[in-house]
Parts: C-alpha cells; sequence; structure tokens
C-alpha cells in the first residue's frame, strides 16, 4: 500500500514537471523568436509601444517576463490575449473549449469502439475477405487528409442524401458530420494497431491452452487474447487524446464550430503568446492525465507491468 | 540481410507497390519534360473539365492539371525524402549516442525525448516555419543566392518538418544500441583500439539498417502528410511551386452543390492515395520481413480462427 501511495506521489511530481518543462519551452521560443504581437504594416510610435508592452507585461528583462508569468499561471491566470483585446485567456478558453472537448470526447470514443472493433474482426477473420476490406479502408482513410475526406462527406451526405446539416454547431446532428471526419483516420489507425496486437496475442501460449480446454472461438478472442492484444492500443490513447484536439482545427474549420482548435495554429501566426501558453498547458495537461491514465490501465491488464518499469 | 531481402521479394503487395512507386517517381521525375512547358502556364482554357487536349482538366488559372500534378507529384517527394532525412540524422545520431554512453546520459537524454513527446509539435514547426521562413528570403536576396529565394521556404518547412518527427527514431536506434554493445564483434573493434565513432559507423550502424528502413518507411508518408496538412493551413508550399498539399487544398475548396468542379479534387486525391498506400504497404512488410521469420508457418496456425 505505501508503494502505490509513494508512486502516484512521484507520477503527479513527474506530471507537474513535464509541464512547467513545456510551458517553459513554449515561452521562450515565442518570445525569441522574431516578431512581436504589436508588429504590423505601419511602425507604432515607440511610446505606445512601451505602454503596451507594459500594459500585457512585457516589459523588463525575459527572466523576469518568465517569472512573473510563471507566477501567474501558478495563481491560475493566464493573463490577457494580446489579439483578441481586452479578453482574458481564461475567458477565452472557458468559451471554447468545451465546444473542442465535445467534439474530441465524442471522437475518441467512436476511434476506440470502431478501430478495437474492427481490428479484432480482422485478427480473427485473419486472411479473409473481410479483413482485406477492412485493412484496406483503413489504409485508404490514413491515406486521406481530414480536409479532403470532410467535403467529400458534406458533399454525399449533405448535399446529395440530404441527410445532415452542413455545418453549425448547437443540436446533435451538427455533432455527427465533424466527429466522423475527426475520427476516420484515427480509427483506421487504432484498426491497424489492434489487428497486429491481436494477431501476436493469439500466437501465444495461453491461447492454445485456452483452445485445447475447448473454450469457443469467441471467448478465447473477445476475452482472453483481448487482454494482451489491445496493450499497443491502450498504450496509443495519450497521443491520440492529444491528436484529437489539435487535429480539431481542421474539422472546426470546414463545419464552422467556434472551438478551440484554431487557438493553436492562429495564436502562433499572431504572436500571442499567452494565448498559446494557455492552449498548450491545455494541450500538456490532457496528455499527462491520459497518460498517468494509460499507465493505470496497462497495470490492471496485465499485472506483470511492476511500477518501475517504463514502457 | 539476405534473408531479409528474399522474404520481402516474395510478397506479391511489396512487389506491386514498389512498381507503382517507381512508375509515380519516374512519372514525377521526367513525365513534365515530355509535356508542353505552356501547359504549366495560365492559360485560356480555365476550369475545363478532362478533355483529349487536358487529360486531367485545367484548374482555376487554366494550367493543366497533370502538368500541376506531377510538379507537385515531384515536391511532395523531395519534402518527404529530404524531411526523412533529417529526422534521420539527428534521430540516428541520437539514439547511437544515448545507447552507447549509457548511465546517466543516457538517461538523460531519454528524458528529453519523453518531455519533448509532451510538446504540442504543430506549434514549434509553426514558430521556426513563420518566424524564419521570411528570413531566409531575405538572406537569400542580399547574398544574390537566387536558389536560396526560391527554395528557402521549402528548407525551413523540411527542416521544421524533420526535427520533429526523430523522437521514435531516436527511441528505436537507442534500443537496438544498448541490445549490440556487448556482442562479441563489437569487444573486437573495441579490443583493436578503435576509437568511438568509428566502432558506431563502421559496425553498429550498419546492423541497424532493418529498423531503421523500417521506422523511415513510416517518417517519409507522415512528413508527406503533414506538408498537406500546412498546406491546408496556407503554410506549406507558395505558389508557383505546387505539392499535392496544396493541390488538394485547392481541391477541396472547388468542392460545392452548385458546381462541381470534382477533378480538381479526384485527381490529386488520387496521386496522394496511390502515393502513401504503396509507402504504408512497404512499411508493413519491412516490418513483417523483420519481426516473423516464420511467417508461412504461422499463417497455418492461424487459419484455424
Amino acid at each position: 500500500m505505501v508503494s502505490v501511495v509513494w508512486h502516484l506521489i512521484r507520477k503527479v511530481a513527474e506530471m507537474l514537471f513535464v509541464m512547467f518543462v513545456v510551458v517553459s519551452i513554449t515561452f521562450f521560443l515565442i518570445r525569441l523568436a522574431p516578431g512581436g504581437p504589436f508588429d504590423s504594416e505601419r511602425k507604432l510610435p515607440a511610446e505606445i509601444e512601451r505602454a503596451l508592452l507594459k500594459k500585457y507585461k512585457l516589459d523588463g528583462p525575459l527572466w523576469e517576463q518568465y517569472l512573473y508569468y510563471l507566477r501567474d499561471v501558478v495563481r491560475g491566470d493566464l493573463r490577457l490575449s494580446t489579439k483578441y483585446r481586452n479578453r482574458s485567456v481564461n475567458e477565452l478558453l472557458a468559451q471554447t473549449l468545451p465546444l473542442t472537448m465535445g467534439l474530441g470526447l465524442t471522437a475518441f470514443l467512436l476511434v476506440v469502439t470502431g478501430g478495437v472493433t474492427l481490428g479484432v474482426i480482422s485478427a480473427w477473420k485473419y486472411g479473409g475477405l473481410m479483413d482485406a476490406l477492412a485493412m484496406f479502408f483503413a489504409l485508404l482513410a490514413i491515406s486521406l487528409p481530414s480536409f479532403v475526406l470532410g467535403p467529400i462527406l458534406i458533399l454525399v451526405f449533405s448535399f446529395w442524401l440530404g441527410w445532415l446539416p452542413v455545418g453549425g454547431w448547437g443540436e446533435l446532428q451538427h455533432l455527427v458530420l465533424p466527429a466522423i471526419t475527426l475520427a476516420l483516420p484515427y480509427m483506421a489507425y487504432v484498426a491497424r494497431l489492434t489487428r497486429a496486437g491481436m494477431l501476436d496475442a493469439l500466437e501465444m501460449e495461453f491461447v492454445r491452452t485456452g483452445r485445447a480446454k475447448g473454450l469457443s472461438d469467441a471467448v478465447i478472442v473477445w476475452k482472453h487474447a483481448m487482454r494482451v492484444g489491445l496493450l499497443p492500443v491502450v498504450s496509443y490513447l495519450g497521443p491520440l487524446a492529444a491528436h484529437l484536439l489539435t487535429g480539431s482545427i481542421v474539422v472546426e474549420t470546414l463545419f464552422n464550430i467556434p472551438g478551440a482548435g484554431g487557438f493553436f495554429v492562429y495564436s502562433v501566426l499572431n504572436r500571442d503568446g499567452f494565448l498559446l501558453g494557455g492552449v498548450v498547458i491545455v494541450y500538456c495537461g490532457l496528455l499527462v492525465v491520459f497518460n498517468a491514465l494509460v499507465d493505470l490501465i496497462l497495470r490492471i491488464l496485465d499485472p506483470r507491468i511492476s511500477s518501475d518499469e517504463r514502457i | 540481410m539476405r534473408e531479409f531481402r528474399k522474404r520481402l521479394w516474395r510478397d506479391w503487395k511489396f512487389r506491386v507497390s514498389v512498381v507503382v512507386l517507381l512508375g509515380l517517381l519516374i512519372s514525377s521525375s521526367v513525365g513534365m519534360e515530355l509535356m508542353d512547358k505552356a501547359a504549366g502556364e495560365p492559360g485560356p482554357m480555365q476550369q475545363s473539365p478532362p478533355t483529349m487536349e487536358h487529360w486531367f482538366g485545367t484548374d482555376l488559372n487554366g494550367r493543366d492539371l497533370l502538368y500541376r500534378l506531377l510538379v507537385g507529384l515531384r515536391v511532395s517527394f523531395l519534402v518527404g525524402l529530404a524531411g526523412a532525412g533529417v529526422s534521420f540524422l539527428v534521430g540516428t545520431t541520437y539514439g547511437l549516442i544515448a545507447g552507447w554512453f549509457g548511465g546517466w546520459i543516457d538517461n538523460l537524454m531519454m528524458r528529453i525525448v519523453d518531455i519533448l513527446y509532451s510538446v504540442p509539435r504543430l506549434v514549434f514547426l509553426l514558430i521556426l516555419i513563420h518566424s524564419f521562413s521570411e528570413q531566409v528570403g531575405e538572406l537569400g536576396a542580399a547574398l544574390g543566392w537566387s536558389w536560396l529565394q526560391r527554395w528557402g521556404k521549402v528548407m525551413i518547412l523540411v527542416l521544421g518538418l524533420g526535427l520533429t518527427e526523430w523522437l521514435t527514431m531516436a527511441r528505436i536506434v537507442r534500443g537496438q544500441v544498448l541490445s549490440l554493445k556487448w556482442r562479441a564483434f563489437v569487444e573486437a573493434a573495441r579490443a583493436t583500439g578503435a576509437g568511438v565513432g568509428l566502432i558506431l559507423i563502421r559496425h553498429i550502424l550498419p546492423n541497424l539498417g532493418g529498423v531503421i528502413l523500417a521506422s523511415l518507411s513510416l517518417t517519409v508518408p507522415s512528413v508527406i502528410l503533414d506538408e498537406t496538412f500546412l498546406s491546408f493551413l496556407g503554410l506549406g508550399v507558395e505558389a508557383p511551386l505546387a505539392s499535392l498539399g496544396t493541390l488538394l487544398a485547392d481541391g477541396a475548396a472547388a468542392i460545392n452543390p452548385i458546381r462541381s468542379r470534382w477533378w480538381l479534387l479526384f485527381f490529386p486525391a488520387a496521386a496522394l492515395v496511390l502515393l502513401l498506400f504503396s509507402l504504408y504497404t512497404i512499411a508493413d512488410c519491412f516490418r513483417d520481413a523483420l519481426a516473423k521469420p516464420l511467417l508461412a508457418e504461422k499463417k497455418v496456425n492461424k487459419k484455424k480462427f
């Protein structure tokens, strides 16, 4: 019991350290790169620029700015956005993140359920027609960027069939096409991962034991082999959550969803350092929490993984 | 290694993919030379569907789409290969050093990799491209190097893509080095007084060939896909150059219910799918050939399911 508590404390400390380093890296990258938040076609008068820098706490030596910024972040103040004047990063994120998270969560569930089902069936029917078809479409989905997949889905389901709305937000049916567009490539990837993992698992000794014991194929595949075969998929869940977050920018643009995905791109292009800091904290926090969860799930699925072993 | 090659060629999927890939490579490198140069310039026939004269139709400015597609394919190939090359150089060097020296050096270097996995690579990529592509252009103008002015942005793009794709390579190489470094042939080299660099390059690197190849075959398509994503954002290759990404972005914008100019999307998408399909299949074959020495035997076993 003591070791479990100790392990948890160590994990949390590690997580906080990673977040601290990532936030620092982004802070210095965006501040040291050429170009500033108030650059425009016309050069601002020196006094105005100085006043602006002071207002946004961008004056003084860089290390001092950095320390003050860290202090504010720890207090939960992500500061003002330099692009969306007079709006705080906290406020911007509070308005946009729920949309992106809702979209991402739906896509996440689609990816996991759809991908795993397809992968398991493929491995089960290894070498058969189902396997070949599933893997063909999986490769197709991976090979098409989502900004190509999206318009095609819109053309088919909105314009030709008229089943779903083209864009917008608010009702459940608005969620369907964006979530599918976001999920498909990752679903295909997960299906391939699952298939490979399951094929390896079906080679193992315990499968032969199960067969000798007279268990049915279904029980062996869905109950016993899956526990081992899904380990690679579980390890991928952390990166998946992060990919869905940054990948949402394409989908949000295509379907006119006012989410937070675009901030990843536009905060860099606008040199909006604090907004960038905010989305990076969200990104990193999500990744770190998911990785910790994954660690836990892996331990439950495979008790052989000891607490000190790195996967 | 010979066994590895033999196993690869026995796989029909591998043979087909190599033929498709070579076909794309050859047509993108010599195809344009066979066509009329004027086909790549804006012309009077705007947005024409495929005809006998323009096999793949023409684009918004009346340029022949086939010609543009060949240009785009060539640029995408270059970006993919060069990006993978950068990631190979960085990842392999890093992994070799970490694995060879071991101990606290290895520990530190691998923790750094762990942390870098948590940095959103998109952000790093955008900062690099957006901050430095202007500078490179100006530098080219100041030095009077026209090639730098023309290719500077593409070079920054390739550098950025390569610099954000090396982490997995470093991990794989490091793991292999750890298992190789106490083998007898390495001991023998050490005993003859060979330096660290010589041992790493002469004796260890050649033994990593298969793993590196398998990893690179996945890096090339993912760099190509990343470039299409940047093109969608308007940060990829710029006109008058074209890449598959910019053509796809233009094509996707041309899709609407009133007048569907399907050829603008269909042909670039088909080219990308062919390219990535063959690359991914080759990657799969590499993996199978590396990991499953008894493939034939296993197939019999799996048939039962």
